[in-house]
């Protein structure tokens, strides 16, 4: 590294100072208070203080309101690189250019990025700009050996390169110094290792990520492979829920497709039960006829041995009959033999009048036996109606006590949708909360920024002006000569001062204006008229645009068109989120719409459950599925007991029917038997008409015996013949039946066949166990409506199933399966890549960082490395007489030999320690090639070994820059090499420059 | 015979083949063109009435253009004497809305008018006067719809050849649910003579044997990739080539065809000597996944990679294997066997020794791997 240039302005006491260094050594001399030692610190300031830095306050300058400016070109790793930097906390600046060419320089970095920058290029082991704690001038074991200052002899001598924070100096040196790797096989490995360490990490052993880097394109392949797995687990995720979904939903549309075959088998099962229990039933009718049927036989056949023992009695009594009718007929005989033909007919004519008594009594007795018949069908009927009543009033009940429980079960359901409706209604409010809120962000006013059109027209405008700016910034300089000191105000492209003078050199860019207090200004343009003309109407624009959108005073205009750029884009942002907001509010807005709805239901529903009466249940979710099951049931329950109703009042009207007619036919019956309304006691009026009968045939019997015993009237007998003929007669017809009845005996084979027949068809009935019948009715609708239910339900899944297949045609499927999977596999492999190289490059590492750490031990440490120079020159310079600088590893003074032993450097004397000190700056220097500055080092230094100094000094600048500043320039130089009256003068061929700094320094 | 036809499938261009180097995936993309050039050649060869292309042909709906244009001016070169061949979307290049296959697409445009493109569901080609093929092209890249049980069915008095195509997978695979899912009794169901299928990239025939009295009558066949996408595809690399007799009691004949070149193998070696015997054997055909299992001196580390260079090539010179993959995980260096440091001058003997002793440490892979840099360097 060397330094080409200096040039440093209102820089403490220097008010101006300008000079160009020589490559080698460069004496700049001066008389005390001239400013030398600051120039010094100018040089140091460039180099390492950052511009803001409060240390910086003492170069402020001492006689005008200037910030203090320093420039310094300097020649570093191939690059030629230019640092100005303006100290001050306000309006502070720093820039660091590199050369193109002599003429061309092009910005590596602004402000606080320019020091790391510097620090990075000269490489001397300091710590990071901006860094915490780091105030003033940063220090370092090369800052001190290398820039230290005037008579800092004990900080050179105990400076310890261990104190620096990097090794990168003590590598260096160590290399450097060494003399190392001296085996062509070891140094091979090394500088292969070295090269492969250096491709894939960084000076702070960082991986290297940019071009070059042996981890760069596996690193871009991973971060690829990443972002593309990322997509591809979003659309695999979508693709898997959508299939899940897909599944679950065929899952679940199977269970239902099942239920309902379930429900369609116990449809059928049930149906055919129904069937098998009607048919039942009317077997059992069947069964009930026939045994009826048996019945009837079986008393046939009592009613026959009844009417058998009748015929014979009845046979007997013939005989008797047919016995007295002989015998009457033989007495009638022998009377009408003797009586005459007149007392026969008056006996007759009793005895027809007798049995025309009889006949009626009899046909009254038949009349009210019919009657009675009817009375009892009569009795009968109401009986039945009663029963009917009976029924009827229970089924009517049942039917109230159904539709209470129905209500009951609308009441609960309905309190159920209302506790539904109220949290609907809750979310309703909730929502509109949120909607609420919504409008309020709406309302939020747009950040206050240029819109697009506005910023294009901003950035055209800055874009001109900087163009016109160039166009004039040209470059003026001015000088003026006052008559006596002036308060003037300078205004430098637009940077305003003020100073108290009566002369002035200045120089601006663009423009210059002084102003003269009480006399007048003076305005220096530089360019064309039109040009300025331009700016100024780019300027009035730019006012427009900042008097819209106003800019801080301490902002300039490029910060200020980024804070524009970022508002405009928070306000794109900003209008992105009022969109969202919108149509969020609209969503919401249409819920909130929606659950109004809800809310107006809400209120119906508790009007409606009012009206059903109760209170509220405190728990119904629980008991929704039995209430609507009983209500189901009530339903059902109602529509049995309407049916019931039905039949109850069809069977009513049909027992009032049979009412009327048996009132009818009672009434046909009395008036048969020829009674009256009054006659209402039918057992009374068949008393009597029996009493009444009994006394007419006991008439008859009387008149009988009046004919039997009057045997020897012929009228008497002949009735009583008549009477005995019509007994035979009514004994003929009785027999005539009874014989009828036992004829029917003659049939008992055939009953006993129908019997046998009735039997076998009762029992082919194959009637089943009541047990096995079941009581229960079964419920067919019930079950219909299941099934009618469930299909409802399957339709609703394929419908959900269809939109879901649907929904599956728009994910990736099978495919994006297969693509995750390779981009997967892809990834993992492309990670073990990336952990080889690290791996294998961290090796390189490793070995590199072992090699040199046994060469090191091999080749001995950098202190005996440096102090072997050291002492060698040292034992020159002190004649011999000191042989041996020690010096430890971190390169601290550790002692010097004299007289045999090595002594503590505080025991010799302030010269020699202070000569001991350069020599060790020199060849650290020269072993760097790094320039050294020396403030009047040498001043305890004897004429005999400056002699010295001066002779090694050139020799050591034939390797390295070295700047001397002093007050006593023939320490360092012949006369020859002296100017006269110039700047500067070169001799020995260039290696030294003699710089007067008298003629280089204005002081303040 | 009454009909003969190609049946192909899933060819897949444009494939990315992730895991490779770029040379290796560009190898290995061209091997499918080459796969095309040999089934068009077989197509030819055995004057078939057409070319049945099952879907997948391309790995995305709307692949680069390098990889359709290349596969038009396929179809251009053999315009005169191929037969009509029929290209249906599958479910990686479905007929969206973006596809290539949608009419009116600079790819349709430019194919020569024997090329058909299945662009409707249902679509019905007749083939000569005895035969008929009925097709369905996905439309997306997933679903449950059975496209196969969608095709019309044999009407009566429908004496011809019924050939059905469509593109999915048959239930009896896993994962057949969001892939078009396909019941193999549609064969019998729909009429169809033969159902060619693609998706799966392995040749496959269901019930060819005839022997099961449940099988399908009728052949559904697979033919799989013409070249494998992947490592486990044994069945890739063919197309079936269907002959219908005359005697229409008669099944078709399906005959497999090879027109892959590569084989894709996937190898782990134990020993130094199994990889000098894989380094040895000709691999000009072989796709190779080369995984190195084995703790090896220095010496036999440095053989065995060499011998990995060999086999894998480089950028600049191709190895013996035509793709190889080479995973050297497992490839441990034995850090007991160091009579290789002896050679060595004094720095090196010491930092190998330093960083042996380092190689059971924490670190101990990078120390290896150091170990293995410094033998590697100290002898060239």
């Amino acid at each position: 590294m060397k330094f080409r240039k200096l040039s440093a302005t209102h820089f403490g006491c220097v008010d101006r100072a300008e000079m160009t260094f020589g490559p080698g050594l460069n004496v700049l001399f001066g008389p005390n208070d001239l400013g030398k030692s600051t120039l010094a610190a100018s040089l140091r300031c460039a180099l390492l203080l950052p511009h803001t830095s409060s240390a910086s306050a003492p170069y402020v300058s001492w006689s005008r309101d200037e910030l203090p400016e320093v420039t310094l070109d300097l020649h570093v790793a191939e690059q030629t690189l230019r640092v100005f930097k303006r100290f001050g906390r306000v309006g502070g600046s720093a820039l660091l250019h590199e050369m193109v060419d002599e003429s061309t320089w092009s910005v590596l970095a602004k402000s606080r990025s320019v020091d790391q920058k510097l620090r990075d290029a000269i490489g001397w082991g300091l710590p990071r700009a901006g860094g915490r704690g780091q105030k003033g001038l940063p220090e370092s074991f090369l800052t001190t050996a290398l820039l230290g200052e005037q008579a800092d002899v004990e900080r050179i001598l105990r400076a310890a390169l261990s104190d620096d924070k990097s090794d990168e100096v003590y590598s260096r040196l160590s290399e450097i110094v060494g003399g190392f790797a001296e085996d062509p096989r070891v140094r091979a490995v090394l500088d292969v290792v070295q090269k492969e360490v250096d491709r894939a990490f960084d000076k702070s052993g960082k991986r290297r990520r940019g071009r070059g880097s042996p981890f760069k394109d596996v690193a871009e392949k991973i971060t690829r492979a990443r972002d593309e797995l990322a997509e591809l687990t979003t659309r695999l995720r979508e693709t898997e829920a959508v299939e899940e979904q897909s599944l679950s939903l065929a899952r679940a549309r199977d269970e239902i497709a099942a239920e309902v075959a379930r429900l369609v088998d116990t449809l059928r099962d049930a149906e055919e039960a129904s069937d098998a229990r009607a048919a039942e039933k009317e077997k059992r009718a069947t069964a009930q006829r026939l045994r009826s049927e048996l019945t009837r036989l079986r008393e046939d056949d009592a009613r026959l041995e009844a009417a058998q023992h009748e015929l014979e009695e009845t046979e007997a009594l013939a005989r008797d009959v047919e016995e007295r009718v002989a015998a009457l007929q033989e007495r009638l005989k022998r009377s009408q033999e003797r009586d005459g033909e007149e007392s026969r007919r008056a006996l007759s004519r009793r005895r027809t009048d007798r049995e025309d008594a009889r006949a009626q009594a009899e046909a009254a007795l038949h009349a009210l036996q019919r009657c009675r018949v009817t009375r009892d069908a009569l009795r009968d009927a109401t009986a039945r109606l009663e029963d009917i009543k009976t029924r009827e009033a229970d089924a009517d009940r049942a039917f109230r006590a159904a539709e209470a429980t129905s209500r009951e079960a609308k009441r609960r359901v309905e309190q159920k949708r209302l506790a539904g409706a109220r949290a609907a209604l809750m979310s309703a409010k909730a929502a509109k909360a949120n909607a609420d809120a919504k409008r309020r962000a709406l309302r939020e006013a747009a950040p206050d920024a240029p819109d697009a059109e506005v910023l294009r027209d901003l950035e055209t405008t800055l874009r001109a002006l900087s163009v016109a700016r160039a166009k004039t910034a040209v470059g003026v300089e001015a000088r003026l000569e006052l008559a006596r000191a002036y308060r003037l105000t300078l205004v430098r492209d637009g940077k305003k001062t003020s100073l108290e003078t009566e002369s002035i050199t200045t120089k601006a860019d663009g423009e210059l204006k002084i102003e003269i207090a009480g006399v007048g200004t003076l305005t220096i343009r530089g360019g064309q008229s039109e040009s300025h003309a331009e700016a100024q109407n780019l300027e009035a624009q730019l006012n427009e645009f900042e008097s819209r959108f106003p800019r801080d005073d301490e902002e300039d205009r490029e910060a200020w068109a980024r804070g524009l750029r970022a508002r405009a884009q928070e306000a794109e942002t900003f209008a992105a989120r009022q969109e969202t907001l919108r149509k969020e509010l609209e969503h919401q807005e249409g819920v909130a719409a929606l659950l109004s709805d809800h809310a107006r239901e809400v209120e119906l529903r508790a009007a409606q459950l009012k009206e059903l009466g109760g209170a509220e249940d405190a728990d119904l979710d629980a008991t929704l599925a039995a209430l609507e099951a009983e209500e189901r049931d009530s339903a059902l329950a109602l529509k049995r007991m309407a049916t019931t109703r039905t039949e109850a009042v069809v069977a009513l009207a049909e027992a009032s029917a049979i009412d009327a007619a048996a009132r009818a036919a009672v009434e046909a019956a009395r008036a048969a038997a020829g009674l009256t309304n009054q006659d209402t006691d039918l057992a009374v009026l068949l008393d009597r008409a029996k009493t009444d009968l009994a006394a007419r045939e006991r008439e008859v019997e009387a008149s009988n015996a009046e004919l039997d015993g009057d045997e020897g009237s012929e009228q008497d007998l002949a009735r009583a013949l008549d009477d005995a003929m019509a007994e035979r007669d009514a004994v003929q017809q009785a027999l005539s039946r009874a014989r009828a009845i036992v004829a029917e005996r003659s049939r008992e084979e055939e009953r006993d066949t129908q019997a046998r027949a009735l039997q076998a068809e009762l029992d082919a009935l194959d009637l089943a166990d009541e047990e096995e019948v079941g009581s229960d009715e079964i419920d067919l609708d019930d079950i219909r409506a299941q099934l009618a239910r469930a299909r409802e339900d399957l339709d609703d899944r394929d419908a959900e199933l269809r939109k879901t297949e649907g929904a599956l045609s728009q994910v990736g499927g099978a495919m994006v399966r297969e693509q995750h999977r390779a981009v997967r596999l892809a990834l993992k492999d492309l990670e073990e890549r990336e952990r080889e190289l690290e791996i294998d490059f961290r090796a390189q590492r490793l070995l590199l960082m072992t090699l040199q750490e046994v060469e090191q031990e091999r080749g001995g440490h950098v202190g005996r490395a440096i102090g072997q120079p050291v002492s060698e020159r040292f034992e020159q310079l002190t004649a011999g007489r000191y042989k041996n600088v020690v010096l430890a590893d971190a390169l601290t003074a550790e002692g010097i030999s004299a007289a045999g032993a090595t002594r503590d450097v505080n025991r010799f004397s302030v010269g020699t320690r202070e000569q001991a000190a350069t020599l060790i700056r020199l060849v650290i220097a020269e072993q760097l090639g790094a320039p050294l500055l020396l403030d009047d080092h040498l001043t305890q230094t004897d004429d005999t070994r400056l002699s010295w100094f001066r002779h090694a000094l050139r020799e050591f600048a034939e390797r390295t820059q070295i700047i001397v500043i002093t007050c006593r320039p023939e320490d360092y130089l012949f006369a020859s090499d002296l100017p006269d009256d110039a700047t500067f003068k070169d001799s020995a061929g260039g290696l030294v420059r003699a710089i007067d700094l008298e003629k280089t320094i204005t002081r303040a | 015979m009454v009909v003969k036809v190609l049946h192909t499938a899933d060819w897949h261009l444009g494939r990315r083949f992730r895991g490779f180097r770029e040379h290796d995936e560009l190898e290995l993309s061209r091997a499918r063109f080459l796969a095309i050039e040999r089934i068009f050649a077989l197509a030819i060869q055995h004057q078939v009435d057409a070319v049945l292309c099952a879907g997948d042909l391309f790995d995305a709906p709307l692949p680069k253009e390098r990889h359709w244009h290349a596969l038009v001016e396929l179809f251009a070169k053999h315009a005169d004497k191929l037969p009509a061949t029929y290209l249906l979307p599958g479910n990686h290049d479905a007929l969206t809305a973006s596809s290539l296959y949608r009419e009116g697409s600079e790819f349709r445009r430019l194919l020569p008018d024997s090329v058909r493109v299945v662009d409707r569901p249902n679509s019905e080609f007749t083939i000569n006067d005895e035969a008929v093929l009925y097709a369905t092209p996905c439309q997306s890249h997933a679903g449950e719809l059975d496209l196969a049980m969608r095709l019309p069915a044999r009407e009566e008095g429908d004496t011809r050849v019924r050939i059905g195509m469509v593109h999915g997978q048959t239930f009896d695979m896993p994962g057949h649910q969001t892939n078009f899912p396909i019941d193999p009794e549609a064969v019998r169901v729909r009429g169809f003579d033969y159902l060619a299928l693609g998706d799966t990239h392995a040749y496959r025939v269901l019930a060819s044997a005839g022997d099961d009295k449940d099988a399908p009558r009728a052949p559904v066949v697979y033919p799989g990739s013409p070249e494998p996408n992947t490592f486990g595809e044994p069945g890739a690399g063919h197309v079936a080539l269907v002959f219908f007799p005359r005697d229409r009691g008669r099944r078709p004949i399906v005959r497999r065809e090879r027109v892959g070149r590569f084989t894709w193998r996937d190898e782990t070696v134990r020993s130094l000597t199994a990889l000098r015997t894989i380094a040895t054997e000709s691999l000009a055909d072989t796709v190779l996944r080369l995984r190195v299992e084995a703790t090896l001196d220095a010496p036999s580390h440095h053989e065995a990679t060499r011998l990995l260079e060999g086999i894998a090539g480089d950028d600049t010179a191709r190895g013996s294997a035509a793709v190889a993959m080479i995973k050297t995980e497992q490839l441990q260096l034995d850090t007991q066997e160091f009579a290789w440091v002896d050679a060595l001058p004094e720095s090196l003997r010491e930092t190998a020794n330093r960083l042996r002793a380092l190689a059971n440490g924490e670190d101990g892979a990078t120390a290896r791997r150091a170990l293995l840099h410094l033998h590697r360097l100290a002898g060239q």
